[in-house]
């Protein structure tokens, strides 16, 4: 069979050695990991610059992330399949995908962040129903299950597989599933979302993570889900822009990308009026009472700039733009909100991640400072690699874009 | 506070840990012992905190003042082994519990996956993890103890306030007939207190009126670490020196001078 | 049915789905989780019976018993024995470490012949045959086998000693250390008899001048645990707040050159407020002349920086005391007090009615000789290295053809390296009864490796500053890990094939004569005991005054030095003492702001550094007459302004990865002194200069 027959119909594609060009850059960053994965794996952990202080890095804070700005996923399904937004259907393919790229990323950093990979399974058969981890470990499984399930339609609509009628007919009762799946992916992504921030607010021993909450739930719990909400549809909306870009062809009608912005613009505002009433509250509150000022919280390194920087640039700023129309019209404004938004959510993520570490709480302990090793980085790459790969093969041979065609014409 | 997140449970033996700073001369025969007693690895590289495996520290505190009226003491920490541990309820795999009669806090080699969340969670940096496998000199590895396993790379391990002597007292008190949970103040005691020169560690049963720690921990002069964090430590300090214990928790008030 | 590639799907699904509904998948993944457990590149740790033995340390001062844990027949940990009365259950971090010691990479495995710069193994025959055809060819020829012996406790020195007096020679040298200089002291110039012991427990006030009495001091085990039991109101005088200061309820900052000036200021006020003191002892009278014609107070005050209200107030709480005792004596443990600190600390307790009186000094018998044709023990004592070096060095002595050393490092621990390196390569043929690859061996002809003290028998008498006569004796804790042999045993054939029989046949039979002549119970001995006893020597020969004394203090007053920054040396036993190197749980210890990579740390205050031109973390050179040494600077705000502190027992060049390479040896910055008045040698803590090689970081 010919390369040629395994591309969608009525749409371009690139010449297959060109991809496969493609293809091999992005094969290179996978080789880069794999190198450090040898190293990880032949030595041990030493290999990177995690330390006793740092227990938590680069790949706890990027899995953060990668996790956060995938809850397009979810969220999207769950305004396309039970809000009933339909115009998100020009997108919602692709929103699938990215979400399964971010949470099996997500599950390959795992595999070399903790010591005992080969023990992995134990958060499965030993859970400790008190620890925040577990719920994540749990909801993350289940949730990748559901992204699975979500993908299988996708992939089945293959130009080649479709012809199959089984493979048809396996899509076509899948497609009517479909809003199921998308209520359990929902239900499951509030609790991972939420309680990989639970994670930090429940540290009572680290008062810069520490929140007061709601029953059993820090703020950080609801903090996380609305920061997740507010950025994973702009993140999806982003990526199609970028592709539209490296490719030369239109994917996603403007009006769809407009309306991912306003959805996240106003998200983006709820989040930032519960996040700033939080730094307030924790401020006045846990620090105090922990025996803290604000300023301590902070050094050169791991300065307040981090807090305005999420705050200003990747908060307020984005969330102006996004919910203005005439700014949100303009395509560069729209993208570069997106941008901005994402980016609040990273130093978010990071912040909690690391600053959190290395705050000192003993009163003759010190600051130290921690930057990912080569082996951290590289890793992380493939996993970038790795996630664009999937991409570009679903792109090239997966119908991913219903209005494709006609934006092409 | 997130006040569900607390395990409490409270035992009938509470071993804990009265460290006098004004009798600590910064020897460092603790934390030899401590090494020796526990099979932890040997280094070509000398202490740093970020990478080496140890359970007992010996800090060097400073009253912040210049010469000639800087002061100085050393407070050796161990585990805190923390009446409401911060470690326990966060450990995804269940490797760290506090659920034996004495509360110590355990940590489980063969079920840690390695996580570190539990370092995470720990503001005493008692806990450190196993970056490489251990090494020991050719020869060296014949004085290893059997009172405990040599832990591979990728798990976390801290102080057990040699919790293989407390076996072993419980083992011999069983043996002469009596009752393993009413042990005499000598018949455990962890390495580091059992070589202190100075007898500056002393170890019992808070509980116990019997055992001198009880006593110590009630006097005026004793102080936790943070404990405005509400981790209730186990290991208490004792100093006459007020710039000491203020250098036990964090305080809000830095108007005066740390050293008074 | 045909395989074709619908078929094969189908089989490979069924079989996915098949085989997950069987344990076999489930069992694997379990079993690779033990599999994690039991990597066998992890140790196994072999089980057996756990009891305990009794051994003495002898890794250098100071000599006690400990207890080491064995599992089966292994050593595996050591811990305090709380029966020997000279540390009761306390163990320093030195001794924490010996039984790792015993596997160091280090340890020479069987005897070395060096040749063509290279050592090569050779057998126990063919090295004793070396041996004792050198020394036959030596015998009768005056002073040319020579020995340092860094064991000052050990019956085997008597040997030693008794050999070389066998071949001619008296050139016996215990390596210089607080035992000769006190000997030099006490028995020479003030013409004492015995050892000086000191009685802290029966104290109820002690003032150090200069040691670091619960670190590195005389036994420090024991001070400390008498400390930890407040036994005595503890007050520190010297220039740095260290590890006996951080604990001392006062730290009183005096340079060290500036520690016998305090103790005759406090001998001015004694005097003047208790005019009777000492009135029985001979020479007192010119001394208390001496004092108050010399300003001494004023000298005092400006040297030490303290006001004469400190200094007499200091005298009151001396007075006051029921039993004041002072502790002159070098900061480091090693060489480094002179003659006129010694003096006047001495002269201080004996003014405050403190000789041989419970909690003061004990003048202790020298123990009895049981070789019948050695020298006697103040006889080998008497030996003075460092003169003796000065004097090959400078070619007024000829070096003899032949040099033993016995559990010392000289190479490494001796100062002023350009001079006695000199003297000491100037020796022909050198042997080494050393353990340890270390710089000493490294340098000799022949190495003989002694038994680690774990796997030998040996005795301590009367380590120094112990409150009275005492003997250890300890037996073999485990089998010989490599092939040496018992150096003592090994000498006693020696000296019979040399017709110099001394009249034992083995060396536990020497021991167990001593023993019987103390009176000892052998058994309660090798199991851990010890005997003791509290004679202690009348003085009719003491004296405090002479034109020598008179001379030492004169002299004392000059003070010219080129460099402007004292040099404060400062010992920990984590790192070792002079004999051994860095033990392998010792160098954990050690913290960021001492050791970082292999660079160490100086330690001065900012004002110095201000000074200096330089911050913290600079890399500097720190210069004396004799040589210089490279560190990074760490401020320490519990050091005196114009002192650097300089740690000792790093700068090793041999020995294992644990000690080479790490740091410089503080050693060779310490030049050799010859005292006026009291001819005695030693090596005062000199003044430096302070250079920045580059920016702090």
């Amino acid at each position: 069979m010919l390369e040629q027959e395994l591309i969608p119909e009525g749409v371009k594609r690139c010449s297959p050695g060109k991809f496969a060009a493609w293809i091999g850059i992005l094969l290179l960053f996978v080789l880069w990991g794999l190198c450090a994965a040898f190293l990880i794996y032949g030595f041990g952990l030493g290999v990177t610059n995690l330390n006793n202080y740092f227990a938590f890095g680069l790949w706890i804070a990027v899995d953060l992330i990668v996790i956060a700005l995938g809850a397009g996923a979810f969220f999207s399904g769950f305004l396309k399949y039970i809000l009933g937004i339909d115009e998100l259907k020009n997108i919602i393919n692709l929103a699938v995908v990215v979400g399964f790229v971010c949470y099996t990323g997500a599950l390959m950093l795992l595999a070399f962040e903790i010591g005992q990979p080969l023990r992995g399974w134990f958060g499965y058969w030993h859970a400790n129903v008190h620890s925040m981890l577990t719920e994540v470990i749990f909801c993350i499984t289940c949730y990748l299950i559901v992204l699975c399930i979500e993908f299988v339609p996708i992939i089945l609509e293959n130009r080649q597989i479709h012809k199959k009628p089984l493979f048809r007919n396996l899509a076509h009762n899948f497609h009517i599933t479909m809003p199921l799946f998308a209520a359990v992916g929902t239900f499951l992504s509030f609790f991972h979302q939420g309680s990989l921030g639970g994670m930090f607010g429940v540290l009572f021993g680290r008062p810069f993570a520490l929140r007061e909450g709601f029953f059993i739930w820090p703020w950080t719990f609801f903090l996380f889900i609305l920061s997740a909400i507010a950025s994973g549809p702009v993140f999806i909306m982003l990526i199609s822009a970028i592709m539209e870009k490296t490719s030369g062809r239109k994917l996603v009608p403007f009006s769809t990308k407009k309306l991912l912005g306003k959805i996240s613009g106003l998200l983006l505002c709820i989040y930032l009026f519960f996040r700033i009433l939080d730094v307030w509250s924790w401020a006045s509150g846990v620090l105090p009472r922990t025996g803290f000022t604000f300023d301590e919280m902070f050094n050169q390194f791991y300065g307040q700039w981090l807090l305005w920087l999420e705050l200003g640039v990747g908060g307020l700023l984005p969330a102006i733009i996004l919910m203005t129309p005439s700014l949100r019209a303009r395509s560069w404004l729209l993208y570069t909100a997106a941008a901005l938004a994402c980016l609040g959510v990273v130093v978010n993520r990071y912040v909690f991640a690391v600053q959190t570490l290395a705050v000192p709480v003993m009163p003759f302990d010190q600051w130290f400072a921690y930057l990912p090793s080569w082996t951290e980085w590289g890793t992380t790459f493939m996993m970038v690699g790795y996630s664009a790969l999937v991409v570009s093969l679903a792109y090239r041979y997966l119908p991913l874009f219903p209005r494709e065609r006609e934006l092409n014409a | 506070m997130a006040e569900t997140m607390q395990i409490r449970e409270e035992f009938e033996i509470k071993w804990g840990m009265v460290i006098d700073v004004d009798k600590c001369t910064g020897c460092g025969a603790c934390q030899v012992a401590c090494q020796a007693e526990n099979n932890i690895p040997p280094s070509t590289q000398s202490f740093n905190r970020l990478e080496s495996v140890h359970w007992l520290y010996v800090y060097k505190l400073d009253n912040g003042l210049p010469y000639p009226d800087n002061d100085i003491a050393y407070l050796p920490r161990p585990c805190m082994q923390c009446g409401n541990p911060p470690c326990v309820t966060v450990c995804p795999v269940i490797a760290t519990t506090k659920e034996e009669e004495g509360g110590i806090v355990s940590q489980i080699y063969p079920r840690c996956i390695g996580c570190r969340y539990c370092m995470a969670a720990c503001p005493y940096h008692s806990r450190v993890f196993n970056w490489f496998d251990p090494q020991w000199p050719r020869g060296m590895d014949k004085t290893l103890t059997p009172y405990t396993s040599v832990r591979p790379r990728g798990v976390v391990e801290k102080c057990t306030f040699c919790h293989h002597r407390f076996q072993l007292a419980k083992r011999r008190a069983r043996a002469e007939g009596r009752d393993p949970h009413h042990l005499r103040e000598e018949e455990y005691i962890p390495a580091c207190a059992e070589v202190c020169p100075t007898g500056a560690i002393v170890f019992g049963d808070l509980k116990n009126p019997r055992h001198r720690v009880h006593q110590l921990a009630q006097s005026e002069h004793a102080f936790r670490l943070l404990e405005r964090l509400g981790t209730d430590p186990q290991v208490y300090y004792l100093s006459r020196r007020s710039w000491v214990r203020r250098q036990g928790d964090n305080h809000v008030q830095k108007d005066q001078q740390r050293g008074e | 049915m045909a395989l074709d590639r619908r078929g094969f799907l189908k089989f490979v699904a069924g079989g996915v789905i098949g085989t997950g509904l069987t344990p076999l998948p489930w069992k694997v993944v379990d079993d690779v989780s033990i599999w994690t457990q039991n990597w066998p590149w992890i140790a196994n740790i072999p089980d057996g019976e756990i009891h305990s033995a009794p051994a003495l340390v002898k890794l250098g001062q100071p000599e006690y018993g400990i207890r080491v844990t064995k599992v089966e027949d292994r050593p595996v940990t050591a811990s305090g024995n709380p029966d020997h009365p000279l540390s009761r259950g306390a163990i320093d971090p030195l001794a924490a470490s010996s039984v790792q010691l015993l596997h160091s990479p280090s340890r020479i495995s069987q005897p070395l012949k060096k040749s063509d710069g290279e050592f090569e193994a050779i057998s126990w025959e063919q090295a004793s045959r070396i041996l004792i055809e050198k020394l036959a060819g030596l015998k009768g020829q005056r002073g040319q086998v020579a020995c340092v012996s860094g064991d000052e406790t050990s019956t085997a020195n008597e040997i030693l000693a008794g050999l070389l007096r066998g071949l001619g020679s008296e050139k016996f040298f215990f390596h210089p250390g607080e035992t000769t200089l006190y000997h030099h002291i006490w028995q020479k110039l003030m013409g004492g008899r015995g050892h000086i012991g000191f009685d802290l427990s029966g104290a109820d006030l002690v003032l150090s001048l200069g040691p670091d009495l619960l670190e590195s001091w005389g036994n420090a085990v024991s001070h400390q645990r008498l400390f930890g039991e407040d036994a005595f109101r503890l007050l520190y005088a010297g220039p740095v707040r260290n590890n006996t200061a951080a604990v001392a309820e006062r730290w009183i900052p005096v340079h060290s050159d500036a520690l016998g000036h305090l103790a005759l200021a406090l001998i001015h006020h004694v005097l003047e407020q208790r005019p009777l003191a000492g009135k029985d002892l001979p020479g007192v009278n010119s001394l208390a002349r001496y004092v108050r014609r010399n300003s001494t107070q004023v000298q005092a005050q400006k040297k030490t920086g303290l006001s004469q209200k400190t200094i007499r107030s200091l005298a009151r709480e001396l007075l006051e005391a029921e039993r004041p005792l002072v502790v002159p004596g070098s900061l480091d443990g090693v060489c480094g007090v002179s003659g006129l600190d010694l003096y006047s600390g001495l002269c201080l307790n004996l003014l405050l009615g403190r000789l041989n009186t419970a909690g003061g000094l004990q003048c202790i018998p020298e123990p009895p000789k049981v070789v019948r044709d050695a020298p006697s023990w103040p006889e080998m004592r008497s030996g003075n290295l460092l003169a003796e070096l000065q004097g090959i060095a400078q070619g007024s002595t000829s070096a003899p053809e032949l040099l033993f050393f016995y559990e010392t490092n000289p190479m490494y621990s001796l100062p002023d390296k350009e001079l006695t390196h000199k003297a000491l390569e100037a020796v022909p043929y050198k042997i080494s009864f050393s353990q340890f690859m270390d710089e000493t061996s490294a340098s000799c002809d022949l190495v003989l490796p002694h038994h680690y003290f774990l796997e030998r028998l040996d005795d301590a008498f009367t380590p120094f500053s112990s409150p009275s006569a005492n003997y250890s004796v300890a037996q073999p804790v485990v089998d010989p890990v490599h092939a040496t042999q018992s150096v003592p045993d090994l000498l006693l054939d020696i000296s019979r094939e040399l017709d110099l029989d001394p009249g034992f046949a083995s060396y536990e039979a020497m021991l167990k004569e001593k023993a019987r002549i103390l009176g000892a119970d052998w058994k309660k001995l090798i199991s851990g005991g010890m005997w003791q006893n509290s004679t202690v020597l009348s003085q009719n020969s003491l004296k405090l005054w002479d034109e020598g004394i008179r001379r030492m203090l004169d002299k004392s007053r000059d003070s010219a030095d080129e460099y402007q920054v004292h040099l404060v040396p400062q010992s920990h036993r984590k790192t070792g003492t002079p004999q051994t190197a860095i033990p392998p749980f010792g160098l954990k210890t050690l913290r960021e702001d001492e050791l970082e990579g292999d660079t160490f740390f100086v330690r001065l205050n900012r004002q110095t550094a201000r000074k200096n031109g330089v911050r913290e973390g600079s890399l500097v050179t720190i210069s004396s007459p004799e040589g210089s040494c490279q560190a990074k600077v760490n401020l320490d705000e519990g050091v005196m302004t114009d002192a650097v502190v300089i740690p000792q027992g790093f700068g090793h060049t041999e020995w294992d990865a644990f000690s080479r390479d790490k740091g410089d040896n503080a050693h060779q910055l310490l030049g050799i002194r010859s005292e006026p008045g009291s001819g005695m040698a030693y090596c005062p803590s000199p003044r430096v200069r302070i250079d920045k090689i580059e920016a702090a970081r």
